[in-house]
């Protein structure tokens, strides 16, 4: 079992790469570079990156490193899911600094035992 | 299957502590009970490892019947998390563990009682505590146990795929089995070479600008272990959150085990595999032709709120578990040695069996007070 469903089949997932740094990024980067009048020649920075589902199932998170041994494309592979679409690019570790509230998980647990189910 | 009485090692507070296990006692009783070990034929091992492999092949099978055929409501799962479980579903995010609690007497095929999908416990005294008692009482035989290096094995497997820090995160329980159970998984991860937070539930924050969850210093939350049920998440205050925000976040274990963590679980799976030799008779809409049978709530924890009528009469237990509703299962064929009942806890890491626990009671239905007690094969 690959990472808790090993028997369906795998499918791979595809992502938005910088090629320069192979770190994934949030498929607009793709977008709006193919939506660009680009000279002849022009070498895309940003690249669709296709994985076969096997040892990561998943697309890694914006601003992680792709895994090698998949397949780039200029072109979003048809068959393959487009993972974490529309997701944030903040990335772990970032700090946000923003208005942050606490508390909101864990009142279940006053009074009962999370072990079991 | 024989139950034996043996010599408890004359230190074996300090022995077990010192692997982690504090919570040896529980109220007045002892938790950790080395007075007696319950000894296998390698057989019997094969037949529970076959048991295992079974049973989760077969619930792979019924979380796809119940996505297909839309059988939320008959989990109580709220419809605003069904959307992030059937994505969970498909996208496969890492899934690390589970147990099986199963019937067994060494006669009869293994029957599944539950399947403690999503933050069972127990873990570190299966995976370690009785391993040392192993070595230390019984040198010359084997144990049916390999958590350990199979939840180092799956990390390793993780490493480029989770970002860092990996937070691990747990209430605050009286006994602190929750917290050492996620520390033992954190010292795993660790091992395994994570980097790795340690937080509690309480103290995870939502950044309403960001819309992001944080940690203590305002960091982003990315990849977090949660001992902390989903059927709980959902429904406290950052709940909606958490929904919104399912696909930013790898929350191990991931949200779709509420599928699993549920005893709706069991009648769907007697309704795919009916008369299978490692399910009991298992119905939602009560116990139909059953004349013994145990009914459980849906998602209880600990023996809560379980009525069990049977040959002896009908015992019930307390609790404010329920509300979801409840399932009927038949009685199982639960091992029972110089009037204890022994339920064993069957261990599966990257869904495949890796070890037993074993979990004795004074009486048929376990709850927190039930002993953990070693094991051993030859």
């Amino acid at each position: 079992m690959a990472a808790g469903c090993g028997s369906k089949q795998p499918q791979g997932w595809q992502a938005c790469v910088d090629r320069a740094t192979e770190v994934a990024v949030d498929r607009s980067n793709c977008d709006n570079e193919r939506a660009q009048p680009q000279s002849q020649g022009y070498w895309p920075h940003y690249h669709w990156y296709y994985y076969p589902r096997g040892y990561y199932w998943d697309a890694p998170i914006f601003g992680s490193r792709v895994p090698p041994g998949g397949t780039y494309s200029t072109q979003p592979f048809a068959s393959a899911p487009l993972a974490h679409t529309g997701g944030s690019a903040i990335g772990a570790g970032v700090r946000t600094g923003g208005s942050v509230s606490r508390g909101g998980f864990g009142s279940t647990a006053s009074g009962h035992a999370t072990s079991g189910s | 299957m024989q139950r034996r009485v043996a010599r408890p090692r004359p230190d074996w507070e300090r022995i077990v502590e010192s692997q982690g296990l504090i919570y040896h006692h529980t109220q007045d009783s002892v938790y950790w009970d080395e007075s007696v070990y319950y000894a296998f034929s390698s057989r019997e091992v094969d037949d529970l490892e076959a048991a295992t492999n079974e049973l989760q092949r077969i619930a792979l099978e019924a979380g796809q019947y119940v996505i297909d055929n839309r059988r939320f409501a008959d989990f109580g799962i709220p419809d605003a998390a069904v959307d992030a479980i059937v994505w969970a579903w498909n996208a496969e995010p890492p899934a690390i563990y589970g147990r099986f609690d199963l019937a067994y007497d060494g006669a009869h095929p293994p029957k599944l009682l539950e399947y403690n999908a999503d933050t069972p416990t127990a873990l570190l005294e299966a995976s370690v505590v009785q391993w040392h008692w192993l070595k230390d009482c019984q040198p010359g035989a084997d144990q049916f146990n390999s958590i350990h290096e199979r939840l180092v094995a799956k990390w390793k497997e993780l490493k480029d795929y989770t970002s860092s820090p990996l937070y691990f995160a747990a209430a605050e329980d009286v006994q602190a089995e929750d917290l050492m159970t996620a520390t033992y998984l954190r010292d795993t991860a660790i091992e395994a070479g994570h980097q790795t937070e340690a937080l509690l539930a309480k103290d995870i924050g939502w950044d309403e600008d960001a819309r992001r969850f944080v940690d203590l210093e305002g960091r982003v939350i990315q990849s977090i272990f949660k001992l902390y049920p989903w059927e709980w998440l959902v429904h406290e205050e950052f709940g909606g959150h958490l929904l919104e925000t399912y696909r930013d976040v790898q929350w191990i274990e991931p949200i779709w085990k509420m599928l699993w963590s549920n005893k709706a679980l069991l009648a769907i799976l007697w309704e795919m595999y009916p008369n299978h030799p490692n399910l009991l008779p298992a119905y939602l809409d009560g116990p139909r032709d059953l004349q013994h049978y145990v009914r459980k709530p849906k998602m209880a924890r600990e023996g809560a709120n379980i009525t069990l009528v049977g040959p002896g009469g009908t015992i019930e237990t307390g609790g404010d578990y329920g509300e979801e509703g409840f399932v009927c299962q038949a009685l199982g064929p639960v091992g029972v040695f110089d009037r204890k009942y022994a339920v064993l806890g069957s261990w599966l890491v990257d869904g495949v069996s890796c070890g037993i626990g074993i979990r004795e009671s004074d009486g048929p239905i376990s709850n927190n007070l039930s002993r953990f007690v070693p094991h051993m094969f030859r």
